[in-house]
This record gives C-alpha cells, sequence and structure tokens, in this order.
C-alpha cells in the first residue's frame, strides 16, 4: 500500500475511486470527527448526527468523482455535504415544529449566546483571530446561519434586522473572515480571488 | 425587482447559498445561474473553504462509526445476495477498474482485489461458511477437507477484478495449501496452462502449473510470508515469472 497518511486529496480520491477501502479509511481518519462535530452542532443530535456522517462517507465511496480536487479542499466538499443533509433534515416538517418552539422559549427568556450555534473559540489563534475581528452582527449572522442551520430569513427573524441586511452581513462576513485568514498566512484554497 | 441585475441579485446570495441559508426557489435560482457563471462558482467555493475552517475540529469521530460504515461497504446489495451474476451490474467505474497490463500491474491488481474483497467480504464470508460445511458433499478431498475444518487455517476468495470468477484458497499453517472449486476458471485453449503465484512483497513465486482446466489442485505456499495468491494463464509448461495480469486474486489474512 502506498503512504495514504500523506497522500493528497486527489490522490485520495483517486484510491477511493479504486475501490480502496484504505484509502476511504484515511479520508475517515482525517475528515469524520469535523464532519460529525458539524452535524451534531447544527441537529444536536448525536444519532442522527453519526447517520449523516455514514452518508456522506459512503457516497464518497460510491460516487468519488463528485469531489473536484480543483474546486475546493475534500474537507469543504465533505462539511458541505453534511451541512446540507443536516439543514435538510432541519427543515424536515417534525423537527421544524420543535426547533421554533425551542426559538421561541429562547427569545422570550432571552438567552445570551452561550449555547451551541456561537462559534468556538478554542480554535487555532489564527482563525480564532480572524473571527475576532469580525464586526458582531456579521458574525452572528453566521453563526445562526451556519451552526444554527436558519435560513438568512430566520436568521432576520431572530436579529430583529432587514433581510437584505442579514443577506449581505453573511456574504461580507465570510469575505472578511476569508482575508483575514489569508492575512494571517493561512492559505485558502478555492478559486482565485475575484 | 425589474430594475435589479439579476446577477447581482443571485451574487447577493452566494454567502447565504454557500451556508444553506437560502429557501428553495432561491437556491433553484442560485443554482441555475452557477452552471453559467465561473466566478460566482469561485465565489461559492471561498465561502465554503471558510465556512469548513470554522467548522473543523481536532476531535475524532465517534467510536465505532468507522466499523459501522466498512461494514455497509461489505453489504451492497447483490453482493451478499450469493449470486455472482448479481454482483456484475454492481461493478461500476469500469475506467478505474478495467483491465490491468503487464507484469508490473500485478501488484496493481492485487490491491484492487483488496478493496474488492472488502467490497465483497460478506458474500466471500458466506461463502467460506458454506464450503466448510458442505466439503464432505463438494467431493474436495480428504486432505483439503480437514484444512478447511482447521481454525487456524488461512481462506481467502481469489476474485478476478469484475467478481466474474471466484474460486477459494486455503492455506494451513504448515504451508501446505489447497485451492477449491478451481473449475470455476474457464478452460484454456490448447497449450495454455493456469498457473498459481504466491505474492510475497514484490516477489511472486510459482507455487505449480495447474493446467487447462484444473478442479482441486494441492499446493504448498512456503511460509507466513505469503500475502497473496493470484492465478495467470501462461503458454506451454509455465513461466518463472507471470507474463500476464493475473485473472484472479486473493489476500491472505494476516497470520
Amino acid at each position: 500500500m502506498g503512504p495514504l497518511r500523506d497522500a493528497s486529496d486527489a490522490a485520495l480520491a483517486v484510491a477511493i475511486g479504486r475501490w480502496r477501502e484504505d484509502a476511504l479509511a484515511e479520508a475517515f481518519r482525517r475528515h469524520a470527527g469535523s464532519v460529525y462535530a458539524l452535524a451534531q452542532r447544527v441537529l444536536r443530535d448525536r444519532a442522527t448526527a453519526e447517520e449523516i456522517v455514514q452518508e456522506v462517507f459512503l457516497r464518497l465511496w460510491h460516487a468519488p468523482d463528485r469531489f473536484d480536487p480543483e474546486r475546493g479542499t475534500m474537507r469543504a466538499f465533505l462539511l458541505a455535504q453534511a451541512h446540507g443533509r443536516a439543514v435538510d433534515r432541519l427543515r424536515s416538517d417534525a423537527s421544524r415544529r420543535r426547533r421554533e418552539e425551542r426559538d421561541a422559549v429562547r427569545s422570550v427568556q432571552e438567552t445570551p449566546d452561550v449555547e451551541v450555534e456561537v462559534m468556538d473559540l478554542t480554535i487555532a489563534g489564527q482563525l480564532k483571530d480572524a473571527v475576532l475581528a469580525l464586526p458582531a452582527d456579521e458574525r452572528r449572522a453566521i453563526e445562526l446561519a451556519y451552526f444554527g442551520g436558519h435560513t438568512y430569513r430566520e436568521v432576520a427573524v431572530l436579529l430583529a434586522a432587514p433581510e437584505g441586511t442579514v443577506k449581505s452581513r453573511i456574504r461580507s462576513g465570510l469575505k472578511r473572515l476569508r482575508a483575514g485568514l489569508a492575512d494571517a498566512g493561512l492559505e485558502m484554497v478555492g478559486g482565485s480571488d475575484t | 425587482m425589474s430594475d435589479v441585475d439579476p446577477h447581482d441579485e443571485v451574487q447577493e446570495l452566494l454567502g447565504a447559498y454557500a451556508l444553506d441559508a437560502v429557501d428553495g426557489d432561491e437556491r433553484e435560482r442560485v443554482e441555475d445561474h452557477l452552471r453559467e457563471c465561473a466566478r460566482c462558482r469561485a465565489e461559492v467555493a471561498q465561502h465554503r473553504e471558510v465556512a469548513a475552517q470554522l467548522a473543523s475540529t481536532g476531535a475524532d469521530a465517534p467510536e465505532g462509526l468507522w466499523r459501522r460504515i466498512a461494514a455497509e461497504l461489505e453489504l451492497e446489495p447483490g453482493a451478499a445476495s450469493g449470486d455472482l451474476a448479481a454482483i456484475l451490474p454492481l461493478a461500476p467505474r469500469p475506467a478505474s477498474r478495467g483491465p490491468l497490463v503487464g507484469i508490473a500491474a500485478a501488484a496493481a491488481a492485487v490491491v484492487v482485489a483488496v478493496g474488492v474483497l472488502g467490497w465483497q467480504g460478506h458474500h466471500d464470508a458466506d461463502q467460506i461458511r458454506r464450503l466448510r460445511g458442505s466439503v464432505a458433499a463438494s467431493g474436495v478431498g480428504p486432505a483439503a477437507s480437514a484444512a478447511l475444518a482447521d481454525p487456524a487455517a488461512r481462506v481467502t476468495v481469489l476474485s478476478s477484478t469484475d467478481g466474474r470468477v471466484r474460486l477459494t484458497a486455503v492455506v494451513e499453517p504448515d504451508g501446505s495449501g489447497y485451492l477449491l472449486h478451481a473449475g470455476a476458471l474457464p478452460a484454456l485453449p490448447a497449450g495454455e496452462t493456469y498457473q498459481l503465484w504466491a505474492v510475497s512483497g514484490a516477489a511472486r513465486i510459482s507455487l505449480g502449473v495447474l493446467g487447462g482446466r484444473p478442479e482441486t489442485v494441492a499446493f504448498h505456499a512456503g511460509g507466513s510470508g505469503v500475502g497473496a495468491l493470484a492465478i495467470t494463464a501462461e503458454h506451454g509448461g509455465g513461466a518463472v515469472q507471470p507474463t500476464g495480469t493475473p485473472l484472479v486474486t486473493g489476500t491472505l489474512p494476516a497470520v
């Protein structure tokens, strides 16, 4: 077997395309922790989060060509898949109802932002700096959308801000984070800046 | 709305879209646009990389999750059915699993077979179990029968890369081995013979010439260094080194 531990995303995808189970295992070793953590954070449900990890990696096994190394990292690809699935589940009727009840309770109590939706500031230093450098309203909009699994319209309601404003904050916040990470020397892939 | 450039309007949504924070119809609108606009596709990709940074954690996945996924790989529909024909439509990706050419490819073929076996492992386990249970009836000699019954023996299924041809090999701890159901190999034209090889690291060691229509075969596989078995078709009296791609390969479980 080749040195899979040092294999690039692209090499790993090729090996998975050749039915090498050890290559899938290596992709799992590298990314499954983050994939699980994201799904768990969005859904707040361990069993469903585990289900999503399974789905995402089985899909990688069966359709590795869906991952295009030219367009981004395998981690971003897997996380986007997991996030999409988590959000789909969240927006299915039953869970949506439960969710809305929870949110109603929360807004009545005006609970401070100490919940799961808040970004994890135990993250690595450069990322932490970039996150902390974000204007608070941009950061909050991203948190609620990404970790809370809300649509920007829902975020607008939660933050009592106009929809258009929230939409812009999410986009400008993501751009600001990217610039901050680049300034800090963290190489960002995924297409060149325009 | 008629005054708004549709490109600008969609652009404003790209951040929310990348975080799955748009409604269904907005999503469709964005995706329609992305199909035509490389610049916006690049922006979405960038947003997703940033999001991935936010979501990255050093934590491991829950205990046991990989084992469950690996088990799913083995439980593909068809693979567990016991019907070899049912496996064939499940052999996608012909480009990456097509015929391998040349001696240098032999090692790669073994690697491919490992993947295939992982995928069909459940089926193999069934086949081995069935064989172990019906050895007397299947006309295998008493020595092979005893080897199959020995829990210390290593058993593997040699399979072609397309899963079409499968036979079982059993190797006793002392190296005596038996190839069962070798009749699964298609009969060769006159002047050609099957040859069995032990794969030990980079080395290919001949274990014997099997003839053009082998049945049950006894061989001696040497020590525990043999990691895999392979069968090639060779001309005449066989070859010193395999001259063709292995037709079937099987990895022996580690001792």
